[in-house]
This record gives C-alpha cells, sequence and structure tokens, in this order.
C-alpha cells in the first residue's frame, strides 16, 4: 500500500477511535456501557506505534503522512513529544486534567518502541495479555490522578476497560493489518 | 525555596493568571475540533430522527400539531400575563430602589453529546462564543435547572449538570422561603439538600427552586420535588433528597438564559474571582 493512503488509513482510523470513545447508547441510564467501552484510542495509539516505530509519532504522521521515515535520537525524542501534543486534544475530548493523556501516549511510545522487535514476535494471545497489562496500568495511572485532581473515587474501571480492550485487540488488529497489507513494517 | 513561598502574596498580580488564562484558551481552541467530533458520535441519532419525522404519517402529524396548536394557545396566555408581571416587577422593584432585574432572553441550544466518564455528569451543546455564550451562565430545560456553562469554545460549550458531585445550587423551599444548599450527587436521579438543621421544615414533596443568591443562577427556577426525609434523633442533619425536575437523561433542546448587562459586568467579576480561587487550591 503505498503511503498516501496508509496516511489516509491512519488518520481514519483516528478519528473513528476518537468518535468510538464518546459514542453513547441511546439510553444514557446504561452505565455499565461505560465500564466495557474499549480503550479505543489507546488500541489505535498502540497499534499505530507498532507498525510504524521509526515514523514520529501519531500526531506528526497524521500531519505529513506516514511516508517520512528515519530512526536517528531526535527524531524519536520528537515523536514522543508528538504524542504528548497528541494526548492534549484528547484531555480536551474527555474533559481531564491537561498532560494527563499526553504522559499516557508518550510512555505508551516509548514502551512500544522500545520494545517494537519483541513484540512483532508473540503470537495473538500474548499481545492480548500485553495489551491488558499496559492498558490496565494506563488507566490505574489515569484514576490515580483523578482521584487526587477531580476526587474521583477508585473502581473496577481499570480493570474492566483493560480486559474489552484485550479481548477487542486481535479482531481490531487483524482487520487493520488486512487494511494495510504486507511489508509496511 | 524560601524565596519561592515569599513571592507574590497576591495572585491577582502574578504570572499564574496569565498561564491558567492561556490553559484556558488552549482548551477553548481544542475544544471545537473536539465538538466536532462529539457532532460525528451523535449523527446517528440526528439521522433517525430525521427519519422519525419524514416517517411520520399524516393523521398522526394531524394530531400533534393539533396538541400543540393547544398547548401554545395556553402557553400564549400564561406569557402575556407573565409579560405584565414582570413589567409590574420591574416598576415595583423600581420604585423600591432595588436594583435586581427578571432575567432577560436565552438562547435556545441542542444538545450534541456527553463526556463518556461516569463520575463527571457534562454535555456538549452546540452554542459557543460565536452566539454570545460566556462562562458560568445558567442552563434551563423545559422543566426545570439543568446546570451551567463550564467552558466555552467558539461553536460548542460544555454544560456541568447539577447533579453532578462538584455541582451545587442555591436553593430554597417554595413553600416556607428556607435557604438551602442543593448539591449534585453523581447520580441522575437524586439531589441532596446540604446541611439542613434537623428543625426544618420540610417535607416530602416540597418543590425546590433556585433562590438567586450568589448571582450564578437567576431566582425561581424549579429544581426537583423532596421524596425522602429523613431527620430521626442521632443524625447531625437532615437526610434531604430530590428528585431534579429537569429531564437530565434526554438530548432534546435547552435553553441557556443570557443575562442582562448588569449581570454581564457581575459575572466576569466573579469568573475572574473563581480563576483566583482556583490559583489558590
Amino acid at each position: 500500500m503505498s503511503s498516501p493512503v496508509l496516511g489516509i488509513v491512519l488518520a481514519v482510523s483516528v478519528l473513528l477511535s476518537f468518535v468510538l470513545a464518546v459514542a453513547r447508547l441511546p439510553a444514557d441510564s446504561i452505565t455499565w456501557f461505560s465500564y466495557v467501552r474499549p480503550q479505543w484510542i489507546l488500541l489505535i495509539c498502540f497499534f499505530w506505534a507498532q507498525q510504524l516505530p521509526y515514523r514520529r509519532g501519531l500526531l506528526f504522521a497524521i500531519m505529513f503522512g506516514a511516508s517520512r521515515q528515519s530512526d536517528d535520537q531526535t527524531t524519536y525524542r520528537r515523536g514522543i513529544i508528538f504524542s504528548w501534543i497528541f494526548g492534549l486534544f484528547v484531555d480536551v475530548l474527555l474533559n481531564e486534567p491537561f498532560g494527563l493523556n499526553g504522559a499516557i501516549f508518550s510512555s505508551l511510545t516509548f514502551f512500544v518502541w522500545r520494545f517494537h522487535q519483541r513484540h512483532q514476535m508473540h503470537s495473538v494471545v500474548q499481545q492480548s495479555m500485553l495489551i491488558f497489562l499496559v492498558i490496565f496500568f494506563a488507566e490505574v495511572f489515569r484514576a490515580f490522578v483523578m482521584d487526587i485532581v477531580a476526587d474521583q473515587p477508585w473502581d473496577v474501571l481499570p480493570l474492566t476497560t483493560a480486559f474489552s480492550s484485550a479481548v477487542l485487540w486481535p479482531f481490531l488488529s487483524r482487520f487493520l493489518l488486512r487494511l494495510i497489507g504486507p511489508g509496511n513494517n | 525555596m524560601d524565596s519561592f513561598w515569599k513571592q507574590s502574596p497576591h495572585p491577582q498580580n502574578s504570572t499564574s493568571i496569565t498561564v491558567a488564562q492561556t490553559l484556558k484558551e488552549t482548551r477553548a481552541m481544542f475544544s471545537t475540533p473536539a465538538s466536532f467530533i462529539y457532532l460525528i458520535a451523535e449523527v446517528p441519532y440526528l439521522a433517525s430522527d430525521n427519519m422519525q419525522d419524514m416517517a411520520a404519517d399524516r393523521s398522526f402529524l394531524q394530531e400533534q400539531n393539533q396538541q400543540m396548536k393547544k398547548m401554545l394557545a395556553m402557553q400564549s396566555l400564561q406569557v402575556q400575563r407573565s409579560e405584565a408581571l414582570k413589567s409590574e416587577n420591574d416598576r415595583l422593584r423600581e420604585l423600591l430602589g432595588s436594583r435586581k432585574k427578571l432575567p432577560g432572553n436565552a438562547v435556545i441550544a441542542e444538545i450534541i453529546g456527553s463526556v463518556p466518564n461516569p463520575y463527571t455528569h457534562q454535555v456538549v451543546i452546540d452554542k459557543g462564543s460565536a452566539d454570545g455564550i460566556v462562562d458560568g451562565l445558567g442552563v434551563v430545560d423545559a422543566n426545570g435547572l439543568f446546570g451551567q456553562v463550564v467552558s466555552v469554545g467558539k461553536y460548542s460549550s460544555r454544560v456541568l449538570l447539577l447533579i453532578d458531585r462538584d455541582h451545587a445550587v442555591p436553593a430554597r423551599i417554595n413553600r416556607t422561603g428556607t435557604r438551602l444548599i442543593a448539591g449534585g450527587t453523581g447520580e441522575v436521579e437524586t439531589l441532596l439538600l446540604e446541611n439542613v438543621p434537623i428543625s426544618t421544615d420540610v417535607v416530602i414533596g416540597d418543590l425546590i427552586e433556585t433562590s438567586g443568591f450568589g448571582g450564578r443562577f437567576p431566582d425561581g427556577f424549579p429544581l426537583g420535588l423532596v421524596y425522602s426525609v429523613s431527620n430521626g434523633s442521632g443524625l447531625t442533619y437532615a437526610q434531604v433528597e430530590l428528585r431534579p425536575s429537569a429531564q437530565l437523561n434526554s438530548t432534546g433542546h435547552i435553553l441557556v438564559i443570557m443575562p442582562d448587562q448588569d449581570h454581564n459586568n457581575f459575572m466576569q467579576r466573579s469568573a475572574k474571582l473563581s480563576a483566583n480561587e482556583e490559583f489558590a487550591q
């Protein structure tokens, strides 16, 4: 698949993940839905960080297309910073304190880039387990910050969303891999 | 470290206010594309509403039309009376030397999404600073007080519902005039009257309305009906719960109450004050 098309798939998938992250069911009173809502944005961020390890991060790839590629240290650092800026928008979208999602996304990007070659050796089930752990820790961090800043109570939310995300991951990654085709790593 | 504690005893004079202001503006800038995302998520519901309107048959529409005409006639009668009462009220207040006036007009807004966090209750509306919305305006729906505007973008704003845990309204009991505070509980069906003395005269079925204190909300908007009172011995305060009048779960239209000029100045002052308070925390 050519780079501009890859860029379009990337942008559309990110936009869709935003929409799915804020979409609601017809009756707002169905509260259990928000407990099993997968972390769409984190999943998409994880997927693209894994597939495009040498690009300059999600935001840069959206803005300039996924064509530019290099693997020096500056690009690496810039990628982390762009992930953080990408998080600022998600902060506004989900109405959370400024910088919270930035910290989560840049840590996630760092983690994935650091170990991406090892991740790609894993089977689907192992990847799902990894997703569960990563999203669980990310959500525990979010809950910790929201407890301090907004006095929100602790809940089973990190556990349930991590579980539903881990269940979703094989289907999502397979679907997106089919879409972008082989040979894009 | 010592100099850190010594600097700027008055937060109004420090640069931190500017930083807080810049952060707020950045949020406002990002909030326009964010509201676009909410709008996309809402498209299925908007489309299905449209489809329902298109598919409705003639007799149903005629019936609906008749009902609405009747309702309009009833309400226009009330509006005529209230106009007369309002002008009389203003005249009397003028005679008394009171500067307080009833609120002017309102802006109709549509709810285009709700923030997907189970612990906060906020909705996104499709009117922003381009329509004259400012921070802190009261929002009502057809049945009662809905909440207040907490952040304003260019074409959209966010409204904090009155049932949110962070929200509280100066209230009074309609029957007796006792002043109270109605706080949110985080549950859609329940508001809690805070720090009510055991001896307060409040019974199940009492209407609680806004008192207008604090200047943020106009007075006289219904908040809800009391559905549970427990003031037995052993309690420090009576536990009084009410059911909100407003349809907080629905996704229809709401009204943002626009202030008159005096009130506007007041709001700007109080917004500045609250920015300082935020910093002080």
